[in-house]
């Protein structure tokens, strides 16, 4: 009957909001208006001039077969990260959520990766696959493939999908395992008497029990592969060889910061924006489900 | 399992442990490269056993400038990465939860709007709006300094939403009876409010320093002087050599110290780490 | 030494509900007022308004001779006691004692004594560097008791203080804060909507219903007269049985009967005539009678509660029997009560009419 008890105060709600909004404003809010406006012009490498060219920059964009390549690269990518890592970790938390001992320090010792920032989980993958000193390389080449991701395309694009399911792996067990482990034992035990072996009951029972799981991650991981991975992309293949791996993220800051091409590059990150819009609604849907806001 | 049989949980262990593994190679790799000669790194093949170089391998890094292409000590880039690391996690984590307060314990207008507004932030992450960003930092004159280096990265929407949520959970008893014990909303917030957020603030504390450590593109945007050099960022400079041989007996070392910070806040505080994980993203 | 003082006090919630509509209240020096009602009836949101936490639309409150409408509840002197205890959970018994007198600036030393000296009355003094979470709910029950008390404010009120406790400690503690508000010479209001609390503990009752107050008295004055239905069937347990009538200016007419009332009321029409169980007897000493068809019976030891249907115009009724009652193979009983023990509302108004 009484709403929640609240204070009473003339301005300071506004001072204690006020760094908050600052900061959005000035560095998200800003920027974003700013390079909506940017995507409607035509500017010269140096500034000097600019032109209103409404959506000329748009349709040159969907006009460029590169921006298509790179929709798909991004595409590939993003199916290579989040199916090989997924994979691994619900296959890894089935086990640890199965073990009757030590599944704490299997948890230990899976979840470390997480700390390890993109770029560097790019260059440990790296290195393990350089092709004159790398052990993956080497061994390899022992039967008989030699690999070089240098100048072979698809390579470097399993490598960079390798390094950043690699790092994924960690965030994906901890929800997969808090997920098995939310699944009452009950039911498990119910399917047991049913007369359903182990393999049945996971497809049968714990699968369809873990899919909001399941449905989360997979947001959480193409959203990851989109946007969090540009450290790996940059530090391992600079979105080569060619540009066999710029994903769409990669193009935005190749276009503008190397490139120099302002209006196609604010285009491209307004294309960013809306996907991300996208992505964010699909996710508070989710989560509206099981929070009350 | 229901059933407890012997060969389940074998194969159960031996999975796990092939997990392990895989997870840890790369490490492990890295670490015996860093450990080292020179000449054993340049071509051939690597052993899987650490060298005798360790010490010369990190002091070199550590105290020396960390490369010909770097020219600033890996000792000082760490310092860069503390710096920026903690003035992410402190920054975001005093805003937020400032900002929260307001919108959870105060009513005035245009309070949605403001919600809103910061949920907008997670929609514009600094990957889709690098330019600007850059433009609007530079204008600012905040190139090469630790300001420019963490105040754009320290609006959070997640953040705002996790003391939300937390503070939404405080009976309204308790701010009640703070009110008749005489405390106005400063004191309420010192002395009820964030005694009571501790765990949430230090699970949240861990997440976002792990954040604020491994931000790569940022700092490759704003710094160029070598002294801001974070060392992150640093470890992909040392690999741009062109045409040269990769000095891998430094870049090595560059990369375990890199990684060794956030992974022992990870390690050390594991239940606060998984905590802040699974809190932040419901 | 404080009087509370409510003049045509008002709540108007901003989405348009009406909570309170207008109440006159004055408690006296010393006094424990417990406000009493069915939930939804407005006796939290006044209380709450005394104390500050909402604001009151219309009306005047003084404490003593002191306007306090537009006062935080910090500067008005009172402490309260909340439902739910509202104890800060990280702080100690101590530090919970002492926030609010930290919060006023006391000096360390007028601190300690306080809390000592509070701790002392409430037996807490092993409690005192225990968190909440250690405390069971008896103690806690204390501690938010220490707290109000420990401020030696003007005014205490009580937000049913008691109604996370279990039956027996309830009684216990019923009567502990009775003893303390009698020993500390405080002004209290309490607010319940348990009768028996609200009977045992009151020096006068406030008894209200949908926002207005029905009656003001001491308990024995509201059970012996209460001034409307409402308050008739509301205190009391259980409640009061209603039937039907006529009055004829002296004489109640109930059915075929008529019993000479002595009444001076101009008033003829129908009326409701109310009668307490415990007013029905079975021995015959009693003037008037009724017959009831007998349905079901409650032995509760002491006394047993007969349930059943008045014969002529089929009422149902309730009658406390002393002792023991054992039913035969009769269905129907006879039951006495006196003229006296009859309260006669008009059935328009509900204005009492004897």
């Amino acid at each position: 009957m009484h709403p929640i008890p609240v204070f009473r105060h003339r301005w300071l709600p506004w001072a204690l909001l006020a760094p908050q909004l600052m900061v959005t404003l000035v560095f998200f809010v800003w920027p974003a208006l700013e390079a909506i406006y940017q995507a409607f012009l035509v500017q010269d490498p140096f500034g000097m001039s600019s032109r209103f060219v409404w959506f000329d920059n748009f349709i040159q964009l969907f006009e460029d077969p590169k921006y298509f390549e790179s929709l798909v690269s991004t595409l590939v990518f993003s199916a290579g990260v989040t199916v090989l890592s997924m994979g691994l970790s619900l296959l890894l938390a089935v086990m640890a959520d199965g073990v009757v001992r030590g599944a704490s320090v299997y948890k230990m010792l899976l979840v470390w990766p997480y700390a390890v920032a993109p770029a560097i989980a790019g260059i440990l993958w790296m290195f393990m696959f350089d092709p004159t000193i790398g052990i993956v390389a080497y061994a390899l080449e022992q039967i008989g493939y030699h690999w070089n991701h240098r100048v072979n395309g698809d390579e470097a694009m399993l490598l960079v999908v390798i390094a950043a399911a690699w790092k994924q792996i960690s965030y994906n067990f901890l929800f997969f395992l808090a997920g098995l482990q939310a699944i009452p034992r009950s039911l498990i035990e119910a399917a047991a008497i049913d007369g359903a072996r182990p393999f049945k009951r996971f497809w049968t029972i714990v699968f369809p029990l873990l899919s909001p799981t399941s449905f989360f991650l997979l947001v959480v991981n193409i959203v990851y592969a989109f946007f969090d991975t540009f450290g790996i992309i940059h530090a391992v293949t600079h979105g080569g060889p060619g540009t066999s791996t710029t994903t769409l993220v990669y193009k935005v800051y190749h276009d503008g910061f190397i490139g120099l091409d302002l209006g196609g590059s604010a285009a491209q990150s307004v294309m960013l924006m809306l996907l991300v819009g996208v992505l964010t609604v699909v996710q508070f849907r989710y989560i509206e489900r099981k929070v009350q806001y | 399992m229901v059933e407890n049989r012997f060969g389940l949980r074998l194969l159960s262990h031996a999975v796990l442990w092939l997990g392990v593994l895989l997870v840890a190679l790369p490490l492990w790799v890295a670490f015996v490269a860093s450990t080292q000669a020179e000449g054993d790194l340049v071509s051939g093949t690597l052993s899987l056993w650490p060298g005798d170089h360790f010490l010369d391998n990190y002091r070199a890094v550590l105290f020396g400038a960390a490369d010909v292409s770097v020219n600033v000590s890996v000792a000082r880039m760490l310092l860069n990465s503390l710096i920026m690391a903690l003035g992410i996690a402190i920054g975001k984590i005093t805003i937020s939860l400032l900002a929260a307060y307001a919108i959870v314990f105060f009513r005035f207008r245009a309070r949605m709007l403001s919600f809103w507004l910061i949920f907008i932030t997670l929609m514009l992450p600094v990957e889709v709006r690098i330019m600007p960003t850059f433009e609007v930092v530079a204008n600012l004159n905040l190139l090469n300094s630790y300001v420019g280096l963490t105040l754009p990265l320290i609006a959070s929407a997640t953040a705002t939403f996790l003391f939300r949520q937390f503070f939404m959970t405080i009976p309204g008893e308790l701010l009640e009876a703070a009110r008749v014990d005489g405390a106005g909303p400063i004191r309420f917030l010192f002395d009820i409010l964030l005694p009571l957020s501790r765990t949430n603030l230090a699970a949240l504390f861990v997440i976002m320093f792990i954040y604020g450590w491994n931000q790569y593109l940022w700092p490759l945007l704003v710094t160029t002087d070598d002294h801001y050099y974070t060392v992150v960022m640093s470890v992909q400079r040392m690999l741009a050599v062109g045409d040269a041989d990769v000095t891998w007996h430094r870049v090595m070392p560059a990369t375990v110290l890199a990684m060794l910070p956030p992974v022992l806040v990870v390690v050390l505080m594991q239940r606060l780490f998984v905590k802040g994980l699974i809190e932040t993203e419901k | 030494m404080a009087t509370l003082t409510l003049q045509q006090i008002r709540k108007t919630y901003p989405n348009g509900y009406r909570a309170i509509h207008g109440i006159d209240l004055t408690v006296t020096d010393g006094e424990f007022i417990v406000i009493v009602g069915p939930s939804g009836c407005g006796k939290s949101s006044l209380l709450r308004m005394i104390a500050g936490l909402e604001t009151i639309s219309e009306g005047e409150m003084k404490i003593d001779d002191r306007l306090i409408n537009g006062l935080e509840p910090a500067q008005r002197d009172i402490a309260m006691v909340f439902q739910n205890y509202a104890l800060y959970p990280h702080m100690t018994v101590y530090a919970n004692m002492a926030y609010g007198l930290r919060n006023r600036g006391a000096p360390k030393a007028q601190i300690e004594e306080d809390v000592q000296r509070t701790a002392k009355i409430l037996e807490l003094e092993p409690l005192l560097a225990r968190k909440p979470a250690q405390l069971s709910g008896g103690q806690r029950q204390r501690v938010a008791m220490g707290r109000a008390i420990v401020r030696d404010p003007k005014i205490f009120l009580f937000d049913e203080p008691l109604s996370n406790l279990d039956a027996k400690l309830r009684v216990q503690m019923r009567l502990e804060i009775k003893k303390l508000q009698r020993q500390l010479g405080t002004t209290a209001v309490y607010v319940t909507h348990d009768q028996v609390e609200a009977m045992t503990l009151a020096d006068r009752l406030v008894v209200m219903n949908g926002g207005v107050v029905e009656q003001i008295g001491t308990p024995m004055e509201i059970y012996e007269r209460p001034a409307t239905p409402f308050v008739a069937g509301f205190i009391g347990s259980p409640a009061m049985n209603f039937m039907p009538g006529q009055l004829h200016g002296r004489q109640l007419q109930m059915g075929e009967r008529m019993i000479d009332m002595g009444l001076t009321t101009d008033y003829r029409g129908s009326v409701l005539v109310g009668v307490r169980p415990e007013h029905l007897h079975r021995e015959a000493g009693a003037p008037h009678r009724l017959d009831m068809h007998l349905s079901m019976i409650e032995p509760l030891g002491a006394d047993t509660l007969v349930y059943g249907e008045l014969t002529e115009g089929r009422e149902n009724l309730v009658a406390r029997i002393n002792g023991h009652f054992k039913a035969g193979s009769e269905n129907s009983m006879r039951l006495h009560f006196s003229e006296r023990d009859l309260h006669i509302y008009c059935e328009q108004s509900g204005q009492r009419l004897n």
